[in-house]
């Protein structure tokens, strides 16, 4: 796959990555960037980069592009305000690594600048009164009003949402206020926030669009109105780029194959193994599990799937039919890393070890992580990130639109399998924090004290 | 009421069934179709029970293998706990839609208070019990006193509780697990099985020999059958309906508790699974809807009915749209030939000629033989108590 191209990006030496950065700078500094003009977007890359797919880019050598620094990024830097040369580390924990960006050149510039600008220190006090009232004027003086109306923010993972969201906009100055509506499931709150903010003159509206296509219309009004709309979720809804700017999300397809490699990696004998899917109906599972199958060795067999509601309960409920039908499996898939804690308790009242098991997830939530600590390290798992980051990806590629830059109607991540290990479970944060979250650990602790 | 038995009207419901149980138990030959005519209605979950077994062991026998049960006793105690719960509501003609609700925060109070240790799990169950207490009063309150309509004001407390746990979940993120203890527990074994199925049991039996054997179950079982009857005979309907909603939240808090030892970190709404379910158990179970009559062993055994077929649909690797279809569809089968339905047809073969002439030459009823429990509520109410 391409993007484990990408990944060779991270071995670049610091000598060469350095040069290259100096090098577009200074070729950039020739230009009036930050004045360019929208439609004019992604014309300032240098020769070499005109591959919408960034198929060209030097992948296969190691070494970079003419004018694409280390990471692939296209754009000088301070071109459309931006950074686009991030922290490595901070690199690692959102995204689990470089191999996880963008493939399409402007998404990936996108990102970039999105974990680049992750780096630059705030004001945390701020950003939890932001947190905790909903609402708040950064202090600045900027002129642009940013508002996140979100579809649900009833659980953690969208309270951490919340504050990535946050974070990212108190790094523009430009922006003086921040907003925040939690429709919490309801479709016509939903609507009506997403509505209101626009009628307030919002520049930027984020959303979860957890009401699905019932949305659109109401994101085509506010983005007619003026404001930059960005979606973030496991699937569009509406066209982005016509009905809004954007969205941001994670290549489904590339996860279900990435799991399958490893199945097949890790299985060389073949074996047996079993799907916990998500609640019936929902868009992501037949695409996990499809191109699962398409990568799985011959000799591996699916013998399983079993729905669930994406709770721990469910996911108990799942695993001990599973069990009932094939107590010696090889392998399980549990998406949720959460959820799957549930699984593990299904093998501890069936009386089953899981030693051996090899488990994929998609998200690596703390409570899975330290569960699998708790529970001995005894099966090789492996999760995804959670991508809290696309929040802030939306917001900056908000940002870069105002500043003229021509964003895609698509940042899709890509995937990179991290395997779990005893260092993976977090103590720093809370229980149920995500250990991929760039919201700072004492920040965490600070939004959901002892 | 009909004491003497022999006016047979064409509509035979539950005052019908009445009669027709006062007449055949004044005869000779009575108590055999007595027992018959009354349990009939809480007997065919047993059956049906019996016969979902024999198909498992036919078409999904690992149903019934023993790592199966080991997940099936604590969860089908869980459903077995919410429908007691209900049953008693539904036994006052009521309902009580926001026991999933009531599960879901108490199950994430029970982790709030309990901040995952075992030296806070009493101190953390009484906070649980007593939040239930005060949720029952609120929907008893407003069912019993303000005469609103249950399914209304239950469907609505319900919402309340899933926003104040939206609420509460986010507080208490750092403390998010349960104790080992109670985790622990729920798959404990004594005598090799589960020791939540052993507690839930012993709950069941209890509430089925308070309701049969005891002057307060009796009460309670009238003012169900008819409100208006037990008030002139002198109790104190209100207070009973106001019962049958604590008695209701009680019972989720203790789910809340089980719920949150299965899941060790219950998410915002783990009660979710306990909506319907448990309602399907106590119809499944013989109890009526309009009130009165309903046995807690029979919905303890269909409590445990739904969630093995539940398991034999997961197990035959049904697709969950279809599980739900095939789910849904055994409900209403259930339905169909439990309950009033199966009593109204037992009561009919009761009524043909030949068998009352059957019975009526081996013994004519007198009218100065005074039913027991005659006058104070329908005698088919408290020959249904025996069998419960």
């Amino acid at each position: 796959m391409k993007r484990h191209h990408r990944s060779k990006f991270r071995r670049l030496p610091v000598a060469i990555a350095a040069l290259s950065s100096f090098a577009l700078v200074a070729a950039a500094c020739g230009d009036d960037d930050d004045a360019a003009p929208a439609d004019t977007g992604g014309t300032e890359a240098p020769a070499g980069t005109d591959a919408p797919d960034g198929t060209d880019a030097p992948a296969d050598t190691g070494a970079p592009a003419a004018g694409e620094n280390e990471y692939g990024g296209t754009l000088a830097e301070g071109e459309f305000g931006e950074s686009y040369i991030p922290d490595p580390d901070i690199l690692a924990q959102g995204l689990g690594g470089g191999g996880s960006l963008p493939e399409e050149e402007r998404a990936r510039n996108v990102a970039l600048a999105t974990i680049a600008r992750a780096s630059i220190p705030v004001d945390e006090d701020l950003a939890l009164k932001c947190w905790n009232e909903n609402e708040c004027d950064t202090g600045t003086g900027g002129e642009l009003k940013v508002g996140l109306a979100d579809g649900f923010g009833g659980n953690i993972a969208r309270q951490i949402f919340k504050m990535e969201f946050i974070l990212q906009a108190l790094t523009y100055p430009e922006i003086g206020h921040i907003g925040y509506t939690d429709a919490n499931l309801d479709t016509q709150k939903a609507i009506s926030d997403v509505r209101s903010f626009a009628a307030q003159d919002y520049d930027v509206i984020l959303s979860f669009p957890d009401a699905g296509e019932a949305l659109v219309p109401a994101y085509r009004a506010a983005t007619d109105e003026g404001a930059q709309v960005v979606t973030w979720s496991s699937g569009k809804v509406g066209e982005p780029g016509t009905d809004y700017l954007t969205y941001s999300g994670s290549d489904i397809c590339a996860l279900g194959h990435a799991w399958g490699e490893k199945f097949t990696e890790l299985l060389p004998d073949g074996g047996d193994i079993a799907i916990i899917l998500g609640a019936p109906g929902n868009p992501i599972d037949p695409v996990h599990e499809q191109c699962l199958e398409e990568s799985l060795a011959d000799n591996i067999e699916i013998v399983a799937r079993e729905g669930t509601a994406w709770s721990r309960q469910a996911y108990l409920e799942a695993t001990s039919a599973i069990l009932a039908e094939h107590d010696d499996l090889d392998g399980l898939v549990g998406s949720y890393g959460d959820a799957f804690v549930g699984a593990m308790r299904a093998y501890e009242a069936a009386g089953k070890s899981m030693e051996g098991l090899i488990t994929m997830h998609q998200s690596d939530d703390n409570p899975f992580l330290c569960a699998w600590k708790d529970a001995g390290g005894i099966t090789k798992s492996y999760t995804y990130v959670g991508l809290l980051l696309e929040g802030r990806a939306g917001m900056t590629a908000a940002m870069m639109k105002i500043a003229g830059y021509d964003v895609p109607p698509q940042i899709i991540f890509g995937v990179q399998l991290k395997e779990v290990t005893n260092d993976s479970c977090r103590t720093d944060i809370p229980p149920d924090g995500s250990p991929s979250s760039l919201v700072p650990p004492e920040l965490q602790s600070r939004m959901f004290p002892e | 009421m009909s004491q003497g038995g022999f006016e047979l009207s064409d509509d035979i419901g539950v005052s019908g069934v009445g009669r027709i149980a006062g007449f055949a138990r004044r005869l000779g030959v009575g108590n055999v179709m007595s027992n018959l005519l009354f349990s009939s209605r809480f007997v065919t979950i047993w059956i049906a029970g019996a016969l979902l077994l024999i198909v498992c062991r036919i078409i999904a026998p690992n149903t019934l293998s023993s790592s199966s049960w080991a997940a099936l006793l604590p969860l089908g105690s869980i459903v077995a706990v919410v429908a007691l719960g209900q049953m008693l509501v539904i036994m006052m003609g009521g309902i009580d839609l926001s026991m999933a609700a009531t599960i879901s925060l108490l199950a994430n109070v029970l982790v709030g208070v309990s901040e995952g240790s075992d030296d806070r799990l009493v101190y953390a169950m009484v906070i649980v019990f007593a939040w239930a207490t005060v949720i029952g009063l609120v929907n008893g309150l407003l069912v019993a006193v303000l005469d609103l309509n249950p399914l209304i004001v239950t469907l609505s407390t319900g919402l309340i509780l899933l926003g104040v746990t939206s609420q509460y979940r986010v507080g208490t993120a750092n403390n998010s697990t349960v104790p080992d203890s109670l985790s622990g527990f729920v798959f404990e074994r004594l005598f090799g099985i589960s020791k939540t199925f052993w507690l839930v049991l012993l709950m069941a039996l209890l509430i089925a020999l308070v309701l049969r054997s005891t002057a307060v179950g009796r009460r309670f079982q009238a003012v169900g059958a008819n409100r208006r009857a037990a008030w002139m005979a002198g109790i104190r309907v209100r207070l009973y309906v106001i019962a049958a909603y604590v008695l209701a939240a009680l019972a989720a808090g203790l789910a809340g508790i089980l719920v949150g030892g299965i899941v060790v970190s219950p998410g915002v709404d783990p009660g979710a699974s306990y909506l319907l379910g448990p309602v399907a158990a106590v119809v499944l179970g013989g109890a009526a809807l309009s009130g009165g009559l309903a046995s807690a062993t029979s919905t303890w055994a269909a409590a445990f009915f739904v969630t093995i077929l539940n398991q034999m649909l997961r197990v035959l690797g049904m697709a969950i749209a279809w599980q739900n279809v095939v789910f849904g569809l055994a409900i209403i089968l259930g339905m169909v030939i439990s309950g009033d339905r199966i009593a109204d047809v037992v009561g009919r073969l009761l009524l043909r000629p030949g068998i009352r002439n059957l019975v009526g030459d081996a013994e004519p009823p007198g009218t100065d033989d005074p039913e027991p429990t005659a006058g104070r509520f329908p005698v088919g109410h408290a020959a249904a108590a025996e069998h419960g």
